[in-house]
């Protein structure tokens, strides 16, 4: 077992998860409510990650992260390092790449609260940033929580963009799903195979739990 | 609704207790003690014994990371971090050299065999000469016993060229060219060249004497005529640390040529330069 790389791929689901909470409340929330007739297309833009393949993705982050790209160039010049093949830029580009499994559970949650139970929250004096946190934010929670679940999975299990990304860097980039790949290019097919039971059994356990917290609420409101 | 507010925040706490639990962002600069090295997949073997070997005498433990030479150098194009390189082939570093991105001109620390290798109960072997890999290998073909044949991608790996120049150069890769299995290194192509749908594969002489692969496979090397020679050369890069330059200079010595004679590499000589 790799522990280095175990420790590291939660490191970073941890760490995109800190930021996608938020950036997922946001736009998750302007989605639901905005009026825009352009807001199909935003959607379909945070979407994206979906349906492209990861090399197709990944080569678009190594071309903006790499020394020469845009983020990469502007990176070098303020931290004095690469954002390729570092943590950083994994973090940046498991923001990315999970960004629709951030935002649309939690989009289609807002979208599911009465509008009448906010028009009443606004006619009980509510600010609108009260009546987040004390209304739509309790009412949202199934929704936001398995978006966190399904993130932090996702980001443990990607391997594609990671790869093309980070290189495979011990301790750095070298994350658990990497590790496996490399330890069957190393013909070590038992520690491979340790290394997948573990992740399959860390993932069942992550979904079934989102599944539960769920279904706990959908059975809270009957 | 209440009850999984606490959830949340013991989410968000353990998140925040995972990253200061880990080193701090920032702090991964080069490590003298810990030199970061990117090697061609051919030496995944060698390497971790010389690693050993090198550790146990210094105290300095390099940090591997294997991939296809070219992927290697289009990711030090791209600023990756690493301080030595053992790439497969020259062609590489001269793209490197030109950028800037190499310190020094590069040393020769190895050359490699291609060997024609498969399962033992692969239909390859069935009309076999030993010591006569490519006969072996034309009656294979000619016979029709070939259904797929892996090597690893010439565009990207020298292994790979190697071996499409030799197949090439018998007239058989147009017979074969629609029963490759292309590995992305040659450590891939050697997985492929020993799976059951495939009948065998041109791979490297150091990963088939690895005991896992050994144990479960039959390979003829064959004659270095037939390919350009397979020299294998490795640099320092820019920013490389007093922990790289060591081990560098480490690989030359007789202690690191027994070890990599051990595992099917030969001393590069002048065909090299």
């Amino acid at each position: 077992m790799d522990w280095q790389a175990l420790e590291l791929s939660l490191r970073l689901a941890g760490t995109a998860l800190l930021f996608l909470l938020p950036i997922g409340l946001l736009i998750g929330r302007t989605l639901a409510y905005g009026k825009s007739r352009h807001r199909h297309w935003f959607e379909a833009a945070i979407a994206l990650p979906l349906v492209l393949p990861p090399t197709v993705l990944g080569f678009y982050l190594l071309e903006g992260f790499g020394a020469d790209g845009p983020l990469g160039a502007l990176y070098g010049r303020l931290f004095d390092r690469p954002l390729a093949f570092s943590f950083e830029g994994l973090v940046l580009a498991a923001i990315i790449f999970n960004l629709p499994f951030a935002v649309q559970p939690m989009a289609r949650s807002f979208e599911a609260i009465p509008p009448d139970i906010r028009n009443a929250a606004a006619c009980s004096g509510l600010g609108p940033f009260r009546s987040f946190l004390r209304i739509e934010v309790p009412l949202a929670l199934p929704g936001i929580l398995s978006a966190m679940v399904l993130c932090f999975a996702h980001s443990i299990g990607e391997f594609g963009v990671l790869l093309m990304v980070g290189g495979a860097i011990p301790g750095e980039t070298r994350t658990i799903a990497i590790a496996i790949y490399d330890r069957v290019q190393a013909f070590d097919e038992a520690g491979a195979a340790r290394m997948s039971a573990f992740l399959l059994l860390m993932s069942l356990l992550a979904i079934g739990a989102s599944y539960a917290l769920t279904r706990r609420k959908a059975d809270d409101r009957r | 609704m209440r009850g999984s507010i606490p959830f949340l925040a013991v989410g968000l706490a353990l998140a925040l207790a995972l990253l200061q639990a880990g080193p701090s962002l920032a702090a991964s600069g080069h490590d003298q003690e810990r030199p970061l090295v990117a090697a061609a997949s051919n030496m995944r073997y060698a390497l971790a014994e010389l690693t050993r070997q090198f550790s146990q005498e210094t105290g300095i433990e390099p940090r591997l990371s294997f991939g296809a030479s070219g992927a290697i150098a289009q990711q030090i194009l791209r600023g990756a971090p690493y301080e030595l390189f053992l790439a497969a082939d020259a062609a590489h570093l001269a793209q490197l050299r030109e950028s800037g991105h190499m310190t020094g001109e590069g040393r020769f620390y190895a050359m490699g065999r291609l060997v024609l290798i498969a399962r033992l109960d692969s239909p390859l072997w069935a009309n076999a000469t030993d010591g006569d890999a490519l006969g072996s290998l034309a009656a294979a073909t000619n016979e029709g016993r070939i259904a797929r044949f892996a090597i690893a991608n010439p565009q990207t790996a020298p292994y790979g060229a190697a071996a499409a120049e030799v197949l090439r150069a018998a007239g058989l890769y147009e017979r074969l060219k629609g029963k490759l299995v292309i590995g992305e290194t040659v450590a891939q192509a050697t997985h492929y060249a020993l799976a059951p749908d495939v009948d065998g594969g041109l791979v490297a002489l150091s990963l088939a004497l690895i005991p896992e692969i050994a144990g479960r496979s039959r390979h003829i090397v064959l004659p270095e005529r037939l390919h350009a020679p397979l020299c294998q050369p490795m640099a320092l890069l820019a920013g490389a640390g007093e922990g790289a330059r060591r081990f560098h200079d480490w690989l030359q010595s007789d202690t690191a040529r027994t070890v990599l004679q051990r595992f099917g590499y030969a001393a590069a000589d002048e065909r090299c330069n």
